[in-house]
């Protein structure tokens, strides 16, 4: 299954990009899509993850659409502490044990705090995340778990 | 009319995007150190990009442009956090510890010696 | 409008060389890292809005496929500070 669906997103993207040059492109773009894909599965899905159901993709994809609306004010705070005159940075580095145990889970927090302002995600090794945050004051929210439970609400529902 | 506001929106984003790239670049150049930097980084560069790029799209005239601006866009805000990310992992890998403001300041006070 | 997208052109343009000084000075290596992966973004955005200006498509497959290698190179290099070889995926686990 997972190997038919990357090579059809391979596929759509290679139209996408030669849209108009014909039929021998499209074919020469499939037969790239299905080696590209195979090969790619065979070499880099080792760790096999229970498939996402439909539900969960889209609120994957609301969630993500959030957190674009996040990052706005994330680099609008980087750029007013940018300008002023000294810089008024005071960098910690905090660490923080996440309760969520699905991988793809503690990826998605990994970007949220790095999305989120003042604060950047360093190292997510097992469920211990390093997170370098610009002002002790940025570190609060993702030690109460904002986000986490956002997370553990649209992907851990079932367990 | 409506191609007068949606190239005043196209200005209005392309403005703010060329501002978050300043920020992004101002930033690079002034805090302190890698970690810092990569704050600057990773989000005003995906900001301004993203920005720029849909202003750029609004005003894309031939066909075929368009669509290859949007997996522009896409390509930018997934590749900005991922590089972050892989940076900042590969730095504090590499035994980089992140600056801090004592740190900062001994630096400062070994200085005239 | 053209008038705009030149002069958003040359702003990056000025901010890209401007990266280049940290690339240059930085004191470590992921530092000009960073500065490296940071003019590549900004070279995509200068690549569009030359193709967008001059009305040519072709520029925006050079940006499409320079992004891809950018990001690629940003990875590769990172796997190499971190572990100081490139092969070898599953040295941790």
């Amino acid at each position: 299954m997972r190997p038919i669906s990357l090579i059809a997103g391979l596929f759509v993207f290679w139209l996408v990009l030669t849209a108009g040059l014909g039929g021998w492109s499209a074919l020469l773009g499939l037969f790239l899509a299905g080696t590209i894909g195979l090969t790619s599965v065979r070499v880099l899905a080792r760790h096999e993850e229970p498939a996402l159901s439909a539900g969960e993709l889209v609120g994957l994809t609301l969630y993500g659409f959030g957190l674009s609306a996040l990052i706005l004010p994330a680099a609008w705070q980087v750029l007013r502490a940018v300008m002023q005159r000294r810089i008024g940075v005071d960098p910690i580095v905090i660490e923080h044990r996440t309760a969520l145990r699905r991988r793809l889970a503690r990826v998605a927090l990994a970007n949220s705090i790095t999305l989120t302002p003042g604060t950047h995600c360093v190292d997510l090794d097992g469920d211990l995340l390093t997170i370098h945050c610009l002002e002790p004051r940025f570190a609060e929210p993702i030690l109460e778990g904002v986000l986490e439970q956002r997370l553990a609400r649209l992907l851990e529902r079932q367990a | 009319m409506s191609e007068f506001l949606l190239s005043v929106a196209a200005a209005l984003l392309i403005a703010s995007g060329c501002l978050f790239f300043l920020a992004g670049t101002v930033g690079l150049l002034r805090l302190p150190d890698f970690f810092c930097r990569l704050h600057a980084t990773t989000k005003c560069d995906a900001v301004g990009g993203v920005l720029i790029l849909l202003g750029v799209a609004l005003v894309a005239g031939a066909d075929g442009q368009t669509v290859r601006i949007v997996a522009l866009i896409a390509l930018i805000a997934i590749s900005s956090p991922t590089a972050g990310h892989a940076l900042a992992r590969a730095g504090w890998h590499a035994g980089h510890r992140p600056w801090t403001r004592e740190s900062g300041e001994k630096e400062k006070s070994h200085e005239p010696e | 409008m053209s008038a705009l997208l030149w002069g958003a052109l040359l702003f990056l343009l000025v901010n890209a060389f401007a990266c280049l000084v940290r690339a240059v000075v930085g004191p470590t290596l992921p530092d000009r890292i960073v500065a490296a992966n940071v003019i590549g973004t900004k070279t995509v955005v200068i690549l569009v809005l030359l193709g967008v200006v001059r009305d040519q498509v072709i520029w925006l497959d050079v940006a499409l496929v320079y992004g891809l290698l950018s990001l690629t190179i940003s990875l590769v290099v990172g796997r190499l500070i971190e572990t100081g070889r490139l092969r070898d995926l599953e040295a941790k686990s």
